[in-house]
């Protein structure tokens, strides 16, 4: 036979009884495929999936990452698996497990309704006092900018940041990296009026308070959005605000440092 | 909607989960580091009030502190204060943007000055202690 | 029971487009979002180059049309395309007041580069993620719309008919596996494409054909399927797409000579790369895409490609643009090669090859985005309109999704309110049928895998669908299509749980895929000319007398499906030579209400008086 890896995939049946202490467990079912130089962890699992065994179940779409679908633990590692190389671990076996720090709803599908929920809370979308008329063409952005806040804007989704996140571990209702990221990115838009709006949420006990600079959320991102620099920066934010509540109550209609459109108030 | 929630695997988390990788190490190692510089302000509360009490309280202070264990603690204490202070400086790299248009001041670029920034003032500190001395 | 007003299949671009629209002009109707995935992994997300809308001063809504009527070979309906071309840019315009990150100029103003078939540069970019930044924009702003339910991870199986009107979904749980009838009083079709009918392409996997299929088994017919775009720039292997965007920004085409080959082609000169007019629009590598996938097929026949170890490739080379303008314009172009073929671009050329890439087809709608079938609506890739005729423009589907999403969103907003009740009492015994054949789906014990019939339905068409084919290789894929759904009734789901079972899903994908491939092999049998992206060997001349026609496939059950025509809405400009090259440009007689259409849009006049 040609040459063959060894994936140790993470199965669980949710259908099966819990133990008698009302646990439930997983299991590592071991599966033998053809090794190819070019495949990526995904290829197997389809291999699998077509070939082997129709049973195991996992998400994936684009096969490019971008689509966000295919985030896995890989030998403990999170992982899109359509950019894990099988040669990376060839010829030792390669384990997948689905994303730690999520419900598992079978094999290596995790339950994502909370994250949903956590991104639909930090308003992630441009908030503006003043609607801007379509006849009136686009918001000017200077290509600076757009670079403030550009970085942030790439997350795809993948969950990989949640995975390596241990406070995510511990904490359920932590907002989390992707979610903050993505509001820290709002914030910064130039075209954004929405900082007092995302304050509650984003400066709770549960947002970015939460986070206590470990990195390995930046580490792990498959597309560079460093969300740990987005959350220590609107640390910086929070401060700077509290301050100003403090000094300038009336300020706190301020918006984000790089504030846009008329303000109200007028506390000088 | 109305997804089973009860047929869901909640997988623990394993209890060495910290030794997995070495940010996780460190982070768990600030964490710690809590105790210790407690201890070392603890000490600093202690100088203070042996100077208040005159010149006997004082030598023995300096004597306990002179103690092999003292000194150790000491040592960790420093040890942690400097994991502290460079992690503090890394994370700087991140949290200070500067920008000029669409350019970025790289984060090498921060924390370098960042961590020049703090030489020059124990060089200087250095020799002002030294000539008092 | 859940009841809605408008029910979205799909929650891509041009479905979000259209709840948008549904909830930010009728905020008292209810919508739904029903999607076999979470919005935002749906495909628009792959999409890399861009979208056209015109906003620069030298541009025109006119030079648009007729990029994309000529760049369609003439068959796209040209009220269509005037309808498109002058929404798009208010359409844009639009998705940036919802935050979508555009590139832009050093005035603030929106970027635009040049694009493939295009005269002018007017694709809006985000670098070369645009597909991205637009979907994730789409999908955050929605999220603001309390009135826009989601039914993340529902797959929809079939269409609840009665009485000759659709009145909403039945759907597939899938963490669940629980079945639900989610009623409606207009349904939209916005489930994409079906790529995966070929197994070379740049389609993501949920690309097959959904949307085609249910309304294709409800008497709907399909619209112009056997036109399939070959992207004529995919990576070896595994499909994935180098963008359009990279020649636009003036990367060149080599064959294994070096020679830039499509000079070839009537494509015009080639002109070096450091003369200041490089790339030149509407020529050489700019040239149309199924041009250039032609152009292909005929380097390799003279043996002019370069064997890999994926089959014949030539090569896209970028290396003079320089480092810096490929992070900046084509960043992701240079992620994609050194993670998938392991070269950096900028110092190495790009292997190549096309790669099936889009569905001009699908279901058939009018201008308004609206179905023969009453409630039932379709948009974006999944339907056919149609602006792109026999080969779409790179980058006009983006804008397509926006414009006609929106058609759509609100023409089935119009209908849903003149809708009194929903005839719910009458529906149980379609409800029930539904349930039992899902059920049993899962409960068979069927001997033929999923896997096998899926990789023989890919061979028979790419052996005589692809860039070039003859009546001998398409009869022979009808018949085999044929024995593939034959087969299919014999399905093997060795999976019977009911918690995320993908391989019940799977086999139900399979089934779309069949009915979408079925009406495309009978289309393109049936039309015995060449036009755009359908290349007839054995009929290689244009035929506008019998053929300047969309074709329509209509299902028969248990036989070939009819395929009857319909003419081409032409207002303007009659099927003439399609020349690229430096002769190209506009060449036309136009009426003169026309003209009044062609009134440039506000944004592009605002740019003129800035200027």
């Amino acid at each position: 036979m040609a040459e063959t890896t060894k994936l140790e995939v993470f199965r669980y049946d949710p259908d099966a009884p819990p133990g008698p202490d009302g646990t439930r467990e997983g299991r590592f079912q071991t599966y033998e495929v053809p090794f190819n130089k070019d495949w990526v962890v995904l290829d197997a699992l389809n291999y699998i999936k077509d070939q082997l065994d129709g049973t195991l179940s996992h998400r994936w779409s684009c096969r490019m990452g971008v689509c966000g679908s295919c985030g896995m633990m890989v030998n403990g590692a999170a992982r899109l698996t359509c950019n894990a190389f099988l040669r990376e671990w060839h010829p030792e076996p390669i384990r997948v497990e689905p994303l730690t720090n999520f419900p598992v709803v079978r094999d290596l599908v995790v339950d994502m309704t909370g994250f949903m929920e956590k991104l639909q809370a930090v308003h992630p979308y441009l908030i503006r006092k003043e609607q801007g008329k379509l006849e009136d063409g686009e918001y000017k952005q200077l290509p600076g900018e757009l670079a403030a806040y550009k970085q942030f804007s790439m997350c795809i989704n993948c969950l990989c940041c949640y995975a390596a996140c241990p406070v995510a571990g511990f904490e359920e209702n932590f907002i989390g990296p992707a979610a903050l990221a993505l509001g820290h990115r709002y914030n910064l838009d130039s075209r954004d009026d929405g900082f007092a709006e995302r304050r509650d949420v984003m400066f709770s006990h549960d947002a970015i308070w939460q986070c206590t600079f470990i990195g390995e959320c930046s580490e792990v991102c498959p597309k560079k959005v460093d969300p740990a620099a987005a959350i220590q920066q609107a640390k910086i934010e929070a401060t700077k605000d509290w301050f100003l509540s403090k000094i300038l109550p009336r300020a706190m209609e301020r918006t984000a440092s790089a504030p846009v459109g008329p303000r109200e108030g007028g506390a000088s | 909607m109305p997804v089973d929630r009860s047929k869901l695997l909640h997988r623990k988390q394993n209890p060495t989960w910290y030794l997995e990788n070495h940010r996780y190490s460190i982070f768990m190692l600030r964490e710690m580091s809590a105790v210790f510089v407690a201890l070392a302000a603890v000490a600093t509360i202690m100088m203070v009030l042996a100077v208040k009490a005159g010149p006997a309280e004082w030598e023995r202070f300096l004597g306990l502190m002179a103690h092999p264990g003292m000194l150790a603690l000491s040592g960790v204490a420093l040890a942690f204060a400097i994991l502290h202070s460079v992690t503090w400086f890394l994370l700087a790299g991140k949290v200070l943007v500067i920008r000029k248009g669409e350019m970025k001041v790289p984060a090498e670029a921060i924390i370098g000055g960042h961590f020049a920034g703090w030489l020059a003032v124990s060089v200087v500190i250095a020799v002002l202690v030294l000539r008092v001395l | 029971m859940p009841t809605h007003d408008v029910i979205l299949v799909g929650g891509g671009g041009a479905g979000l487009r259209a709840g948008i629209a549904v909830a930010e002009e009728h905020p008292e109707l209810s919508v739904a979002v029903v999607s076999k995935i979470y919005p935002m992994r749906s495909h628009t997300v792959s999409a890399e180059g861009g979208a056209a809308a015109v906003v620069q001063p030298n541009d025109t809504l006119e030079d648009h049309a007729y990029d994309t009527i000529s760049g369609g070979d003439w068959l796209a309906d040209q009220d269509a395309v005037w309808a498109f071309v002058n929404e798009a840019p208010k359409e844009m315009i639009q998705l940036e007041h919802y935050g979508c990150p555009w590139s832009r100029e050093p005035s603030g103003r929106v970027a635009t580069r040049p694009f493939g078939g295009m005269k002018i540069e007017r694709t809006w970019f985000a670098a070369d993620k645009t597909g991205f930044h637009m979907l994730h924009a789409l999908f955050q702003h929605s999220l603001r719309y309390a009135d826009v339910v989601r039914y993340d991870e529902f797959f929809v199986t079939d269409l609840i008919v009665h009485d000759g009107r659709c009145w909403g979904v039945i759907a597939i749980e899938i963490p669940t596996g629980e079945l639900h009838v989610i009623t409606g009083k207009s349904v939209i079709l916005c489930t994409g494409g079906a790529g995966r009918i070929f197994p070379f392409t740049t389609n993501a996997a949920v690309k097959t054909g959904d949307g085609m299929a249910l309304a294709y088994r409800a008497g709907v017919p399909l619209k112009d399927m056997e036109f399939v775009q070959y992207h004529p720039t995919g990576l070896p292997g595994t499909g994935i797409l180098i963008t359009e965007a990279s020649r636009g920004e003036g990367g060149i085409m080599v064959n294994k000579h070096g020679r830039r080959y499509l000079q070839d082609y009537d494509l015009g000169n080639a002109i070096p790369v450091d003369d200041e007019r490089h790339p030149q629009k509407r020529t050489m590598e700019l040239g149309p895409r199924d041009r250039l996938s032609q152009a292909f097929v005929h380097e390799l026949e003279k043996g002019n490609t370069t064997d890999s170890e994926y089959g014949p490739i030539v090569h896209l080379d970028v290396r003079h643009l320089g480092e810096a303008k490929i992070d900046k314009k084509i960043p992701f172009v240079r992620e994609l090669c050194r993670n998938y073929v392991g070269i950096d671009p900028v110092h190495e050329l790009i292997p190549v090859r096309p790669v099936v890439h889009y569905l001009m087809g699908g279901v058939d709608t009018d201008i308004d985005a609206k179905t023969e079938l009453e409630g039932l609506f379709a948009a974006g890739e999944c339907a056919c309109v149609s602006i792109n005729g026999a080969n779409r423009l790179g980058s006009n589907s983006l804008t397509e999704l926006l414009v006609f999403g929106a058609r759509a969103g609100r023409n089935a907003a119009k209908l849903a309110k003149k809708t009194k009740t929903i005839p719910h009492d009458e529906l149980k015994e379609q409800i029930d049928a539904t349930k039992g054949r899902v059920t049993s789906l899962r409960q068979s014990n069927g001997t033929e895998r999923i896997a096998d019939i899926r990789v023989a339905l890919q061979k028979t068409m790419e052996e005589s669908a692809g860039i070039y084919r003859d009546e001998a290789s398409l009869q022979t894929t009808v018949g085999v299509i044929a024995e593939l759904k034959e087969r299919f009734e014999k399905v093997k789901v060795a999976d019977k749980t009911k918690i995320f079972n993908t391989e019940l899903t799977a086999a139900l994908e399979l089934g779309y895929l069949l009915d979408s491939a079925e009406a495309l092999a009978h289309s393109a049998l049936a039309r015995k000319e060449s036009r755009g992206s359908h290349q007839r060997t054995d009929h290689p001349q244009r035929d506008d007398d019998k053929y300047l026609k969309h074709s329509l496939a209509y299902k028969v059950e248990g036989g070939a499906p009819r395929i009857e025509y319909k003419d081409v809405v032409i207002t303007d400009w009659p099927a003439g030579a399609r020349t690229y090259g430096v002769q190209s440009g506009l060449k036309r007689d136009k009426p003169a209400e026309a003209t009044a259409a062609a009134t440039p849009a506000p944004s592009a006049s605002s740019d003129k008086t800035e200027s």
